[in-house]
């Protein structure tokens, strides 16, 4: 169903390379976002408007959001069967969907307004938390046996 | 040193965690969520000290408030670290990147010692000057190069796997040269 691209397994570093790339863009991307939910929370940066921390970091958090996609799908593109017939995998894919459409609409709407809730800031934080554990357990449950 | 990895990966505790299938990978998530939600302080701290960041905010207020975040976030991984240790620490031990990611830990004490007196703390003062201080952006520069050493080694650790059975052997037999 998809095509793979052996080339990214030729040489031993690419893929390690990858998931160090997608590390380093959770960090900046979920990171980021984190700290609009911590402020919604009233921690983190507490003198401070939400739509000022939000605009200012909004920026990092598409680059950060990009460098996870970008390097996922060339992991995913190592072995797609590995990770398309994971169960795992999808419902890892269904969260992300939904996380993402998440951060573009209410999340970034409610943290530009200054309408900031307290259950935005929870569903968000929830959302990315699982998408992170349902990339570890990728790993570890519903590969091929 | 060897033979305190064995006791502790053997006491009761951390061979419970090691013999199930899903603590392992469910402290691993948390460490990962650790990095996920906390890496992303150390990122705007260091990025705010290099004014890249956040730039209308003050100096002061952004390292002063994500403090207490960057505490928590750490204790965190830390914690997780420790618990995967544990369960195989043997393995650890052996393992080049892991001495690598254990020596980056070092330098990352180092760095906080030599720099919080004279940039973190002081962080509110360079909003006073309106200048951020070329010392500040060393220890910005620096700390980001150390947080992604981190990451790349901790990486680095789950693509080695110490022949442990040689190891044993040769502990009981010792190798003639």
């Amino acid at each position: 169903m998809f095509l793979q691209f052996q080339g990214i397994l030729e040489s031993p570093f690419t893929f390690p390379a990858l998931e160090c790339f997608h590390i380093v863009g959770l960090a900046l991307g979920i990171g980021t976002i984190a700290i609009v939910d911590f402020s919604m929370l009233g921690w983190g940066l507490p003198n401070q408007k939400v739509s000022t921390i939000a605009s200012g970091l909004s920026l990092w958090s598409t680059l950060g959001i990009v460098m996870i996609l970008l390097s996922g799908a060339g992991l995913f593109a190592s072995d797609p069967d590995l990770y398309y017939l994971n169960p795992t995998f999808l419902i890892k894919m269904t969260l992300l969907f939904f996380a993402l459409t998440f951060h573009f609409t209410v999340h970034q709407q409610r943290a530009f307004a200054d309408n900031p809730a307290k259950w935005v800031a929870v569903v968000s934080l929830l959302l990315w938390a699982s998408i992170v554990t349902g990339g570890i357990f990728t790993a570890f449950i519903g590969g091929p046996a | 040193m060897f033979s305190f990895a064995q006791w502790l990966q053997a006491t009761a505790f951390f061979t419970a965690l090691r013999e199930s299938w899903y603590v392992y990978p469910f402290i691993l998530s948390l460490h990962l969520i650790a990095i996920a939600l906390f890496g992303g302080l150390i990122l705007v701290t260091d990025l705010r000290l290099l004014g890249i960041v956040l730039r209308d905010r003050p100096v002061g207020e952004v390292v002063k408030s994500l403090r207490p975040l960057k505490h928590a976030g750490l204790t965190l991984m830390v914690v997780c670290g420790l618990l995967m240790f544990g369960t195989k620490a043997e393995e650890y031990l052996l393992n080049t990147f892991f001495h690598a990611k254990m020596t980056l830990l070092l330098l990352v004490a180092i760095h906080a010692a030599a720099f919080r007196g004279s940039v973190y703390a002081k962080a509110a003062e360079f909003d006073a000057t309106g200048i951020i201080p070329g010392r500040a952006k060393l220890a910005a520069a620096l700390s980001l190069i150390l947080w992604i050493g981190l990451v790349i080694a901790g990486r680095g650790i789950g693509y080695i796997n110490p022949d442990l059975d040689r190891v044993h052997a040769e502990l009981i037999t010792p190798r003639v040269p």
